[in-house]
């Protein structure tokens, strides 16, 4: 057991755990609800990774998903947990359509770049806000930013009916911005477009940013112990205000890419972009570390595609692999120092020992899915318990060891 | 001889990773006793208690509580059979009152009704009994270290506790905050408790405790009556080997001034006044104590200089630059260095790793960039070299510093603080609750780096340590100064200055005013 420990850590097990789950929520689904069932499984499952085309949308779709993702990674790091940029990408999505759909006349060279422009600041403006409330008037950031965002839905909604409104369009949804206004394709085989590059670019830079430069430590410094930054002399305002804006700046060029490609209709009317939404769950899903972001992304967009395609075709809800992700996610962070395997393991045995041979037990079940779960408490708590002695906070998400009183 | 209370034998606890922390312990508590476990650091005290107090479980040994085999498998359980172990950290709900911390936990269930009233009354009489402190209706996160310790061991009382296990609760505290403990623990054991007093303190230990067991790299060595003892003889039980060597005080080089305070004033909260008027100055290659009770205005004067807090009149100068506006960052950029110690530890963050939280000076210096890139390699060999110098226990520095133990820890903060080359220290109890022969080595490195040159204001964290290292002394009582003594002599001429019973003309404090 330990040796499985040491080759695959207790926090990939968790990860590992959390996605088959995901996955199962959406196949149970499929095998219930849908009439042909191994159609469905294929449209669902197969079809995303199908083709070069199929990919190379599966790719696109996930794209805007790792900027904000990345933003986030960055702003949980610090232990600020703002939730700006939901509200920097919808903000930065309306007013690139806006200014792109406006400005229509103007040529390319010129609309491209300036909309990019836009989009940063506009994402950086929006996060801009919570953080200066809560670096001068301590406001709880988590709580001002969200009513930030639910601001900023109301005030798109109200441009996107009053001004971006295309009555052909048959939903509510704006113009579709012109393809010249696109972003270039870079690899046309896979229909990729240059917001591609700008994420791996953004991927790249954070880590290096967190990981290997001197902000990167005071950002973590801070998150830690607010107090141990203050006393050591770090600026605890700037620290704050600089994560603030660069991750308001990421999630605002997601919302560009997302515009200028992907999706090149504003269509979100009263309800937050999922996009946003998934990369949020990406970013807890990948541990907030920047080099596995694109990964989680992937996956989340894979789901996600799957679901597209499949409603396409059936008329399947979409919303089923997002409920499956939110599920996955919750399940990851209730499996917080949870040692699955073992877990799993000690379960086993027990069960041998004890009742009747549960050897042929049903994988699938829902049942058995929260019986291990209550059953393994004992072998894992005092696992954990061991672990405290020796090794406590793995990596402590909310809580802190050591607190300002 | 009264009733046993607790008897445990033969204890065993292997942790999973083949560590074995206790291999044989044993240990039997009366009723009414004050007990004392006594043991260096790592010596498996805290494991120990754990076990006792159903943190963790055992892996042999009996366990009999008041003669009847029990095997609590969880701090509740403990605590139904009436094993209450106090944590080293506050218990206390911080935002409840006194009153309602002592309730907290009395209903049976939560939907019950609660006779308040009845309660109250009874909570009132008691506070009055042991004539505590704190009043019914103060908040317990207004309270000192010391009364919410004893709000605690009260509630445990009020919630008939047989045995109360305390793990090291007075390595914070002054002298005179371990005396009133100390009463307190005295007046419940005379109540019929039993008290388990965990300590590396040798003093503490034959001050308060009837008996005293020692435990030594994971079993218990022996039982001995306080009575018997004396220091020294309980001190060489304690410890097999390298007992930490004296410290050698010698003559300092006092070099041009680098600090200068002139009537620095500062205030505590709104209204009152920690510190009035307060002049003086360091001069390089000395080190300044400054000596008094706990409320005199001591860590309000260090944390000024430090910049964590503003002064409201004054100055500060670190050779004639004025920084007594100036932040953290700015005080620090003239080398000015500080080791303020607290309970709270604010100088490590646990989640970092123990490089991370050595080398804050470091990842912000280009000097330890490439190519704008943090230099991994150089910072790793700069974190290896200060662990290894200053003793610091881990396995790697990549480590998160959790893990550390109390003594390194605070072997950490003086790495970091006294690595950078200060022109000035200032130390806050920088020995604060750490083992003798941790103290024994900062005090050692202390004068090193006064040697050096580097002018230090020492807050000593207790008289032996003033005795030991402190050049000169001034003594401040409530906020201002009542003495300037250029060379340490004994404490018995200080006690009427820190009582502030006596008080120097301004002539011979203005001696402390070099330019």
């Amino acid at each position: 057991m330990n040796k499985i420990n040491e080759k695959f850590p207790p926090s990939a097990q968790r990860k590992l755990t959390a996605g088959l789950v995901g996955i199962l929520v959406c196949l149970l689904t499929i095998l219930l609800f849908e009439e042909k069932r191994g159609e469905s499984l294929r449209t669902f499952f197969l079809m995303p990774l199908g083709s070069l085309q199929e990919l190379g949308e599966l790719v696109a779709y996930a794209t805007p998903m790792v900027f904000v993702a990345l933003a986030t990674a960055l702003v949980f790091q610090c232990r600020r947990y703002s939730l700006s940029m939901i509200g920097s990408f919808m903000l930065s999505a309306c007013l690139t359509t806006g200014f792109l759909l406006l400005g229509n006349e103007q040529p390319a060279w010129y609309l491209v770049p300036s909309a990019l422009v836009i989009s940063i600041l506009a994402g950086a403006g929006a996060a801009a806000i919570p953080a200066a409330l809560s670096i001068r008037r301590r406001v709880n950031i988590t709580i001002s930013s969200l009513i930030l965002d639910f601001l900023i839905l109301q005030l798109t909604s109200f441009i996107l009916s009053n001004y971006m409104w295309d009555p052909a369009a048959g939903q509510s949804a704006s113009f579709e911005i012109p393809e010249r206004l696109w972003l270039p394709e870079i690899l046309p085989a896979l229909g990729l477009r240059f917001g591609f590059l700008l994420a791996a670019a953004a991927v790249v830079l954070l880590y290096l940013l967190l990981y290997r430069g001197r902000l990167g430590y005071e950002i973590r410094a801070v998150g830690a112990s607010e107090s141990m930054a203050g006393y050591v002399g770090l600026s605890y305002g700037k620290t704050v205000m600089a994560v603030q804006l660069l991750a308001g700046a990421l999630a605002g060029l997601g919302g560009a890419v997302e515009m200028m490609g992907v999706q090149p209709r504003y269509i979100w009317d009263g309800s937050f972009p999922t996009v946003a939404l998934l990369g949020i769950l990406a970013a807890v899903v990948a541990g907030y570390r920047p080099l596995w972001i694109p990964l989680s992304c992937l996956f989340f967009g894979y789901l996600w595609r799957g679901g597209v395609l499949l409603n396409e075709s059936t008329g399947f809800p979409v919303e089923v692999p997002l409920f499956a992700a939110a599920v996955m996610v919750l399940l990851l962070l209730a499996m917080r120092d949870l040692d699955v395997f073992r877990a799993a393991a000690g379960l086993f045995q027990k069960k041998q020992a004890g009742d009747a041979p549960a050897q042929g037990m049903p994988p699938a079940a829902t049942q058995p899915q929260t019986a291990p779960r209550r059953a393994a408490k004992r072998p894992a708590k005092a696992k954990q318990q061991k672990t405290d002695a020796k090794l406590p906070a793995d990596v402590p998400d909310g809580s802190e060891g050591v607190e300002e009183g | 001889m009264s009733q046993e209370c607790l008897r445990v034998e033969h204890i065993q606890k292997a942790y999973t990773e083949g560590f074995v922390a206790i291999k044989d312990a044993s240990l039997t508590v009366r009723q009414g006793e004050i007990h004392g476990l006594l043991g260096e650091n790592g010596a498996g005290k805290s494991t120990f208690v754990k076990i006792l107090s159903g943190l963790l479980g055992r892996d042999g040994g009996t366990f009999t509580l008041c003669g009847v085999p029990a095997s609590p498998s969880s701090q509740e359980e403990a605590a139904r059979l009436g094993i209450i172990k106090l944590q080293k950290r506050s218990g206390l709900v911080p935002s409840l009152t006194v009153e309602e911390n002592i309730l907290l936990g009395r209903q049976k269930n939560s939907l019950a009704p609660l006779d308040r009233a009845q309660m109250r009354r009874e909570i009132g009489a008691l506070l009055e009994e042991f004539a505590m402190d704190p009043a019914p209706q103060d908040l317990a996160k207004n309270l000192t270290a010391e009364d919410a310790l004893e709000t605690e061991l009260l509630k445990a009382y009020y919630a008939g506790a047989k045995l109360v296990i305390l793990d090291e609760p007075a390595s914070y505290f002054t002298i005179a905050q371990t005396e009133e403990l100390f009463a307190l623990l005295r007046k419940l054991a005379a109540k019929g408790i039993a008290i388990l007093y965990v300590s590396n303190q040798v003093r503490e230990m034959l001050e308060l405790c009837e008996n005293i067991t020692v435990m030594e790299g994971g079993v218990t060595t022996g039982e001995y009556a306080a009575a018997d003892m004396t220091l020294r003889r309980l001190q060489n039980r304690m410890v097999r080997e390298n007992k930490p060597e004296k410290v050698r005080w010698t003559r300092p080089q006092r070099g041009e001034t680098v600090l200068k305070v002139r009537d620095l004033s500062i205030f505590r909260g709104e209204a009152h006044q920690a510190v009035q008027k307060v002049s003086f100055s360091v001069r390089a290659g000395e080190i300044l104590a400054i000596i008094g009770k706990p409320d005199s205005g001591a860590r309000e004067l260090c944390e000024v200089i430090a910049g964590l807090t503003p002064a409201v009149a004054g100055r500060v100068t670190v050779f004639d630059d004025d920084i007594t506006a100036d932040s953290v960052r700015g005080a620090r950029e003239l080398g000015v260095s500080f080791l303020l110690s607290s309970p709270q530890r604010i100088g490590v963050a646990p989640s970092l790793s123990i490089q991370e939280n050595l080398l804050p000076y470091q990842y912000t210096n280009p000097a330890y960039r490439n190519h704008g890139l943090l230099d991994q390699e150089k910072l790793r060999q700069e974190a290896q070299r200060l662990v290894q110098e200053y003793d610091i226990r881990c396995a790697s520095v990549e480590e998160n510093a959790s893990v550390l133990s109390t003594s390194s820890a605070q072997k950490l903060l003086a790495a970091r603080e006294f690595s950078n080359e200060p022109v000035l220290l200032v130390a806050y109890q920088p020995t604060f609750g750490t083992s003798e022969e941790t103290a024994a080595f900062l005090e050692k490195k202390l004068l090193e780096l006064r040697d050096e040159g580097t002018a230090i204001l020492l807050v000593p964290t207790d008289l032996d340590e003033f005795a030991a290292i402190a050049d000169s002394a001034l003594v401040l009582y409530q906020g201002s100064i009542t003495a300037y003594l250029p060379k340490v002599t004994g404490k018995e001429e200080l006690d009427p200055y820190i009582s502030g019973e006596r008080r120097m003309t301004q002539e011979e404090l203005e001696a402390v005013c070099f330019e």
